[in-house]
């Protein structure tokens, strides 16, 4: 009897940890942030959407769609440029109202990993 | 008491106005591009507030006066690396004008070395076309008494008052050394003076033929030891072997 409570709770054991791992696991996008030595390379790396994602770099003129940044909060992850400036005719970029923040996601483009506040 | 007290404090402000690199500005080259008709200069510029605090702005000349909301700028800053640290709006033209420039505002950011890169956006009658501007050099993020520490550290003055030290620090802050650091003839490490290399300086094409006609060693002068007086060894000008 107590051998099979011992493989019951060893198994109870097992599939908890498991089941947290998971959980984890889908929670967590590890930030990718390509070198500066490795975009003025190879260009700009391309996520699975079309986007160009990395670091501003000096000496391109090249500004890829997701830019990396780091906020107040000491987050990092990256903006993308086309939200701070959507395109836009006279009269909208006289009268559109100030833009106050924008996402911040990880290389993907889609998962949100934070906010940036703008001056 | 209230005298030594005032003056104390003019003394104070007047050390600190005249202590260079506290109120520091730097523009990056500029690029032009011509669009619908108007000339466009454009360049990114970073500038330290007395308090430490950062600001970066784009500014844009135009070679006449363009029509309202025919210029958008935004202005950034990143950290060495790369990384936007700061980011200011998409600012348009709000009146004809002919020189516009936004800023970011004054912000204290934590690390150290920070550039500015802003973007820019001209209307071409259809759209707005967006260009980037060039980067400014980086700029150190320091307190007034960091500023004052780095100055009193990094140059040094000898006893005739001749100021020597880091090159780099000199060079950011704007400083002319008296003693030059160099490697001399022989690869003896010593201070070159700043006058004696002044002092070969050519002011008419005679004086530019005799210079060529002269010997190398003509060219030579002292190696000092960093009292501008004890002669160490030589230094030859125009001697490409010297890495310095």
């Amino acid at each position: 009897m107590r051998k099979y409570i011992l493989i019951a709770v060893l198994l109870l054991c097992i599939g908890a940890g498991s089941l947290t791992c998971a959980s984890c696991s889908e929670r967590t996008v590890e930030l990718i942030i390509p070198s500066i030595e490795e975009v003025t390379k190879n260009g700009y790396p391309i996520n699975e959407y079309g986007e160009t994602y990395g670091p501003d770099v000096k000496n391109m003129d090249v500004q890829p769609d997701l830019i990396l940044a780091t906020n107040a909060d000491g987050i990092t992850g990256y903006i993308r440029q086309s939200e701070l400036n959507p395109e836009i005719t006279l009269a909208e970029a006289l009268n559109k109202e100030p833009c106050e923040s924008v996402y911040m996601y990880s290389q993907d483009g889609k998962t949100i990993v934070g906010k940036f506040d703008l001056s | 008491m209230k005298r030594i007290g005032k003056c104390f404090i003019l003394m104070l402000l007047v050390a600190v106005m005249t202590v260079p690199g506290v109120f520091a500005v730097s523009n990056s080259a500029t690029k032009y591009v011509s669009v619908n008709g108007y000339g466009y200069t454009y360049y990114s510029t970073i500038d330290r507030s007395p308090d430490s605090k950062m600001r970066g702005g784009t500014a844009v000349r135009v070679n006449r006066v363009a029509p309202t909301g025919y210029m958008g700028a935004i202005a950034r800053i990143f950290n060495a690396e790369g990384n936007l640290a700061y980011s200011g709006r998409w600012v348009y033209s709000a009146s004809p004008m002919d020189y516009f420039m936004p800023y970011t505002d004054y912000r204290g950011i934590s690390e150290t070395y920070y550039y500015s890169r802003g973007l820019v956006c001209f209307y071409n009658g259809n759209s707005y076309v967006t260009y980037i501007c060039n980067a400014t050099v980086n700029l150190m993020q320091m307190s007034i008494t960091q500023s004052m520490q780095a100055y009193y550290t990094l140059t040094h003055v000898n006893e005739n008052g001749e100021i020597y030290g880091s090159a780099l620090f000199m060079n950011e802050v704007g400083i002319e050394p008296d003693l030059i650091a160099a490697v001399g003839n022989d690869g003896v490490e010593g201070y070159i003076k700043a006058i004696d290399i002044d002092g070969a300086s050519i002011t008419s094409p005679d004086e530019a033929i005799q210079y060529e006609k002269e010997a190398p060693e003509a060219h030579t002068i002292p190696l000092y030891t960093d009292d501008g007086k004890t002669v160490i060894g030589s230094f030859t000008l125009g001697n490409t072997d010297n890495p310095f």
